[in-house]
Order: C-alpha cells, then structure tokens, then sequence
C-alpha cells in the first residue's frame, strides 16, 4: 500500500488542491446566495425545474448551502471521478501494463494484491474528502462564519461512501474481467443513471417504483444520520469487496 | 533441499484460450540442481507454461507442485522463486533502489546488500529512475530483483533478451554460480548458444506438447560431429568416393575446395582415414544444439513441423 500511496504521490497532490481550493471557492460564494438575489431568480423556472433543483430557500443558511450546494452534487461528482479513475487504474490499468503480473511472481498472494490496492483507494478517497473539508472550513473562516464539525463529519461519511461504492463497481469489474474499458464505463454510467433516476424521480411518478435501485438515492445529505442508508451502502460495498476477492482469485491474470 | 527430488513438477496441464488450445497434457519434472531448458518455437506455449507455474495463468486441467508444495500456496513456493522475464515491466515511477527495496520487503529484508552487490557488478546505477533505463538495463534491475533474496529456483523467460554480450557472459557466470550453490533454473530461450552453455537437460516443446527432452552432454556425444576439410579438388574428389567405406562417415556439402561431412564413431579412424589424403585444412564441430532445434522442428511437405 505504502508504494502505491507513493507512486501516486502526485495525482494524490493535485487532487488534493484541486479539491481543497473547490471548497474554499464555493464557500467564497456563499454570501451572494445569502442574500437571497440567485435564489429568487430560481423562482421564476417552471415548477418541473424547481423540483429538479431542490429546495433553494435552504441556500440562504450555512447548513444548507454546504448540504445542498456543495455535497448534494459537486463533492459526489467530483469525488466519484476520482475513486473510479483510482479504482480502474490500480486494477484493469496495472494489469495491462504487467504491473500485476510482475507483482505475482514475487511473494505476493493475489488477494495479499488486491487488498492492498483496495486499501490505497481507501485512503486516497479519505484524502479527497478531507481536502474538500479543509476547504470549506477554510472558506468559512474566510467568510467568517461558523459550521458544526459533527454536520460536516456526516455529510463527508455519507459522500465517502456513496463515492467508495462506485469506485468498488470499478473494482467489482476490474477484478472479474481486467478490461480497462469496463472498469471506467459500467461504473460511470451506473453514476450517471442513478443520478439522472434520483433527481428525476420527483418529477416523473412512474420512476418511483425502481428509485431503490438507484444509489443516490441512499446518499443523504441531511444533516443527522441515516442509520438504515448507511448500512445499505456498507453492505453494498462489502459486497462488492467479496465479489472482487473471488473473482481475482479465479481467473487467469492479463499479461501485457 | 527439500524432501522431494524435483523443484517443478507439471502434471498433465491442459491451457486454451477460447477455442486456441495452447497446452496439451503438458507433464515435465525438473530436477533440483539442474538447469533445465525449455526450448521451442513462438507460439508453442513456453511463456504459458512459466505462466501456470508462477499461478499467473490458471490451468484448465492438471496440476503444479514447486518443491513438493501446490503452486497455489503462494506463501511456501513463491520465496523460494526468483523470476525473470523478458517483457518484465517493472515500476517504471520508482528508481532501481525503491524498487528493489519493494521487493526486498516482500522477502526476507535482508537482501539489500546482495542487491547492492549484483548492482556493482552488472555497472547498474540504481538511483536512476526506471522509466529513464534503457530495456537492457531495466532488465539488469529484473535480474538482480531476481537473485537478491537468495531463492532456490529461478524461472527466466528470454531472460537476456536486451543484454549486450559483455552482460550476457556476466548472466552466464552468475547462473554457474548459482547452480554451485545448488540452484535450480528453469529458463527458456531463443539463444541455443546461450542453453547448450548453461543445461544440462533441454526439453522441446511444439504446439502445446513436448517432443523430446534430451540430455546436453549425451546430445554433444552421441550426436554427429561435422567435419569441415579444406582441399584441393582432387584430394575432395577422392574422399568423396571413398568415404562410405568409413562407417558413420557421411556427406552433407561440398564445393570446389571445401567439403563438410557428419560423423558419428570413433575420432582416431576418422584421422586415421582422413591422413592418407591431402588436405589443406581440418575443422571438427561439435554438434550444436540448434542443428538438433532445426531438425526438430523443420518443416515437413505437408507444411507442418516434423517430430
């Protein structure tokens, strides 16, 4: 883990500022919403598009224009770019270049591997989370306001494991196959349409049937915690973990 | 040494890719001590047999053991394993030190000066960054990654493939070494030279299938020697028509003053034959190991390579 964590020492850097410069900027813009002049203008859209947006009173408030503005949508999107770009790279990528093979032949189980590598992604999403909250506590400072740490502790839970969970799918694929393609496409269009299928569901009756199929829809961004979500997304992850595990274990390794 | 008298034993190993079967009942012991060649064409499955032993590639049928133990307890064989491949890609983002130093903690932690040592000798700077070497001195990094921790077994493929010949003849010196401290190598190459220098036993493999596995010192003596005479026409002339009175003395080319003949039998009759006529020159080869290759493996009318 140590050296993957080094190798990718720089990727880890830049999203690290990247991140941590998203929180400062957003929070930087809080004051023009608390003035209620950008959400009045949400007034004006049809009532389809209110509902797509949200709640847009709540933006005025601290809280909730940390948990709808910067965690509803911005942390989770950019935080999943980065968990299936890791993912996808230290499984499919390092197998096709022979990075896996060569790590084989010395004194390394597969699923000694594999761990390994899970654990990295692990602590680079951790990274990335983290850079978002310095940001935004730094971005308070700023701005002089003040923000609960145990309400920012939830919403980075919650956005760390939804994230987590499409990076696994990344995994999940990536160890069962080691295709590249795969690894980045199924879990970026699973994103995709589980977002598309939660923000729409308040518009469109007919989606509410299959709302629980969605993982966003598990993904909260309230500000106490959902005890009964958090378990579906663990669960949800750990089995993917076991799915990996065995699947790794069983096939033959891509050799470049 | 291990209670068991083999360091691989492959037993009826069968390995398709989709529908392209690429081993057939593969079923070899290699012998703890010896250095054993595995030699064959592209395509014919060395790289997939090496593959299956180190559990990279998964057979479909049949079984391999490394010093008595299941090639899948990795913990007990791998240790005991170094490896060294051709197309080895290493971690081209580290320099030849951190690399090392990965691959020494995955051991026993005390390699380092052995690696150290190999480095000095194979005049590899190891704080360059990998993906700064060149191929032959990347594989330098993968060849002392593969003899720093002391293993028992070493499996190259193509293992000096971007070697210039100075290296190659250190590759030679460190292999002999290493069989004296009671090593066992399993290597494949394309460089007969290289194999009839260093094993003892070859074993040919085609289309997924072994063909033959043969003793290098019995190939050398047993097999026919070629006979090189340099001569004026006439003295070649005369030998020509006399030399199936030589039992084992036969013809293979001759031009106006060069003559080659296989021989097999006794060396002294053949001078003792050869000293009646005038020659200007006598060469005797041994016979090479790639002659036997090419008999092997040589097309046949239908197209297909002979057994």
């Amino acid at each position: 883990m140590t050296k993957i964590l080094f190798q990718k020492r720089f990727v880890i850097l830049w999203w690290f500022f990247g991140l941590c410069g998203l929180g400062v900027l957003m929070m930087y813009f809080f004051p023009a919403f608390k003035s209620g002049n950008i959400v009045s203008s949400f007034s004006s859209l049809p009532p389809p598009v209110q509902k797509l947006i949200g709640d847009t009173t709540s933006w005025t408030t601290i809280s909730g224009y940390i948990s709808q503005q910067i965690f509803s949508l911005r942390v989770p999107l950019l935080v999943i770019i980065l968990s299936i770009y890791i993912f996808s790279n230290l499984t499919s990528v390092d197998e096709r270049k022979g990075i896996t093979e060569t790590s084989l032949a010395l004194n390394n189980s597969r699923s000694k591997i594999l761990i390994n590598k899970i654990l990295a992604a692990f602590v680079i999403i951790i990274i990335g989370i983290i850079a978002i909250d310095l940001g935004i506590l730094l971005g308070l400072h700023l701005i002089h306001y003040t923000f609960s740490y145990h309400q920012l502790l939830i919403l980075s839970l919650n956005s760390f494991l939804i994230c987590l969970d499409f990076g696994l799918i990344s995994l999940v694929f990536g160890s069962l196959s080691g295709r590249a393609g795969l690894t980045i496409g199924v879990p970026s269009v699973f994103a995709f349409l589980s977002y598309l299928l939660t923000t729409m569901v308040g518009t469109v009756e007919s989606l509410k049937t299959v709302e629980k199929l969605s993982l966003f829809h598990y993904y909260s961004t309230g500000l106490t915690i959902n005890k009964k979500y958090i378990l579906i997304l663990v669960i949800f992850g750990f089995f993917a973990l076991i799915i990996s595990l065995i699947g790794f274990n069983r096939r033959d390794i891509r050799t470049n | 040494m291990e209670d068991v008298a083999y360091a691989i034993k492959l037993v009826d190993i069968d390995k398709s890719f989709k529908k392209n079967r690429i081993l057939r009942g593969l079923t070899l012991e290699v012998n703890q001590g010896e250095i054993y060649g595995f030699l064959g064409p592209n395509g014919a499955g060395k790289t997939t047999t090496i593959r299956i032993i180190l559990d990279i590639l998964r057979a479909d049928n049949g079984y391999v053991e490394i010093f008595g133990e299941s090639n899948k307890k990795i913990s007990k064989t791998h240790p005991k394993i170094g490896y060294l491949s051709g197309e080895m890609t290493l971690d081209s983002d580290l320099s030849g030190e951190q690399y090392l130093k990965f691959v020494n903690s995955r051991y026993h932690k005390k390699s380092m000066a052995n690696a150290n040592f190999l480095a000095d000798l194979l005049k590899i700077d190891l704080k360059t960054k990998i993906s700064k070497l060149s191929s032959g001195n990347r594989q330098k990094i993968g060849l002392i990654s593969a003899l720093m921790h002391n293993p028992k077994l070493l499996i190259l493929d193509e293992p000096t493939q971007g070697f210039d010949p100075l290296v190659q003849q250190i590759f030679i010196k460190l292999i002999k070494t290493f069989k004296k401290k009671g090593g066992t190598v399993f290597m494949s190459s394309h460089i007969l030279e290289e194999v009839q220098e260093l094993c003892d036993r070859v074993c040919f493999i085609k289309e997924g299938s072994i063909i033959g596995v043969k003793d290098v010192k019995e190939i050398t003596s047993s097999a026919r020697k070629k006979i090189i005479i340099k001569a004026d026409p006439k003295a070649l002339e005369k030998i020509k028509h006399q030399h199936n009175s030589l039992p084992g003395l036969n013809l293979i080319n001759q031009s106006d003053d060069f003559m080659e003949l296989g021989f097999s039998g006794d060396v002294n009759k053949l001078i003792d034959y050869l000293s009646v006529h005038k020659i200007d020159d006598l060469t005797i080869k041994e016979p090479e190991l790639e002659e036997i290759f090419i008999d092997l493996y040589k097309p046949t009318k239908s197209g297909n390579t002979e057994s």
